[in-house]
């Protein structure tokens, strides 16, 4: 019953206290809010607490939703927030990638079986430096390639979800991905 | 869209994109793949963008793909906002909060105003109001209309004995029997003056008899000056 109704019908039963309702929601938005949240982040465990949050406070902040903007828009705009209060909160813990890549955390990688050792370590590596690159960017740039490339939105909903002119979207992913070629050129990756 | 080779800037950045992410249109991708034949610069820089995007892409595919969606559990009975809290939500909306302020600031208001309106001391003591002695005004009065203030006063006076000196001014002493009339004299005084359908004459003003203490009566001469 719930599945053919729109995001917004979904939200204006759930303020009426209809939590069938909003898991509804949360059904529909939960990989691309996790998505965002891994790659506004990245690390799967921050990415998992920023959308845990990210619906509790939605949950909490429905008596504020007007309709005036996209049930999408709004989604994205409090994940985007509760990703900047976690990143403010691992500053302040002083945990940032560059402490954490010193081998304390541990990632699991599946290679391919045909690829050599070396080959599957380089590959470790690039992954590495590409996802500290993603998170070092600019938070606008940064919310754009992660919707686009995690979240598999098109530049119009990109668009519409940012509320953004579509030519300030792309001009945003542009200078996202021209920036981080510079970093990934800047720290190339050894072949032991 | 600037370059490492630091040529001639071509704008090409949104069709750079759009191509890459496979969202042109044919007449796009068809302007633009004639571009890259011609423009060697560009061709580098769509290089370079292509290979950053899918930098990312191998590292979303890698890593994110096959990690599952984690439940999302909300607490719903603990997530309902409690009276308190939607009260202090109310107050972090600047618009609200000064609505709220103004609609606290007319109860109050009203609060105060009725309070004070129904005061009982406030009608004790209006009810214990003393009237003002003003002096009496006796205009002539045609003895063919009465006026019916005139009527029921006269009735009223009637009744008075004949001497007695009532403290609502000096009253025209009447006969016990109402058969043989004097000659109309209506008395104004201060409570029924409101009452007249004419207004006082100065003409027949008399001023009351000034009983009151003064000051210069303190530092008089005896035998002192008479007072008016």
């Amino acid at each position: 019953m719930y599945r053919e109704k729109s995001d917004e019908r979904l939200v204006e039963l759930a303020k009426g206290h209809d939590s069938e309702a909003f898991g509804e929601i949360v059904r529909r938005w939960e990989r691309k809010i996790f998505a965002l949240c891994f790659g506004m982040l990245g690390r799967e465990d921050d990415a998992r607490d920023a959308a845990q949050e990210a619906f509790v406070a939605a949950y909490k902040a429905l008596g504020n939703f007007r309709g005036d903007a996209k049930v999408s828009s709004w989604l994205h705009r409090i994940a985007v927030n509760q990703c900047l209060t976690t990143k403010r909160r691992q500053k302040t813990r002083a945990e940032d990638f560059l402490v954490d890549e010193d081998g304390s955390e541990e990632r699991v990688f599946i290679a391919s079986p045909s690829q050599s050792p070396a080959r599957v370590t380089e590959q470790a590596e690039r992954l590495q430096l590409v996802r500290q690159a993603v998170v070092a960017l600019p938070s606008d740039l940064k919310q754009v390639i992660v919707m686009k490339e995690f979240e598999e939105m098109t530049f119009q909903e990109i668009s519409e979800t940012l509320d953004l002119p579509l030519s300030t979207v792309k001009s945003r992913l542009y200078t996202a991905l021209k920036q981080l070629k510079m970093k990934l050129e800047r720290t190339p990756v050894e072949v032991v | 869209m600037l370059n490492n080779g630091n040529n001639k800037a071509c704008d090409f950045a949104d069709e750079i994109v759009s191509y890459i992410y496979d969202e042109a249109t044919v007449a796009e991708r068809s302007k633009f793949e004639r571009h890259l034949s011609a423009c060697g610069s560009c061709t580098d820089e769509f290089a370079a963008i292509s290979d950053a995007r899918f930098a990312v892409f191998d590292w979303q595919r890698e890593e994110f793909a096959p990690l599952a969606t984690p439940p999302i559990r909300i607490p719903y009975d603990a997530a309902e906002v409690g009276f308190i809290e939607s009260v202090r939500l109310w107050f972090t909306i600047p618009a609200m909060s000064a609505g709220a302020a103004l609609l606290i600031l007319s109860l109050g208001v009203a609060y105060v105003f009725l309070r004070n309106a129904d005061s009982p001391d406030m009608a004790a003591n209006v009810s214990s109001m003393k009237p003002v002695d003003m002096p009496s005004i006796s205009p002539e009065v045609r003895a063919d209309k009465p006026s019916p203030d005139v009527a029921t006063a006269r009735e009223k006076v009637s009744e008075l004995p004949s001497d007695s000196e009532s403290s609502q001014g000096t009253a025209t002493p009447r006969r016990a029997s109402s058969k043989a009339r004097p000659k109309p004299t209506r008395i104004v005084t201060a409570n029924n003056a409101v009452r007249s359908n004419r207004a006082p004459s100065l003409a027949t003003y008399q001023d009351p008899e000034d009983k009151s203490l003064r000051l210069s009566d303190l530092f008089a001469d005896d035998g002192g000056r008479s007072d008016k």
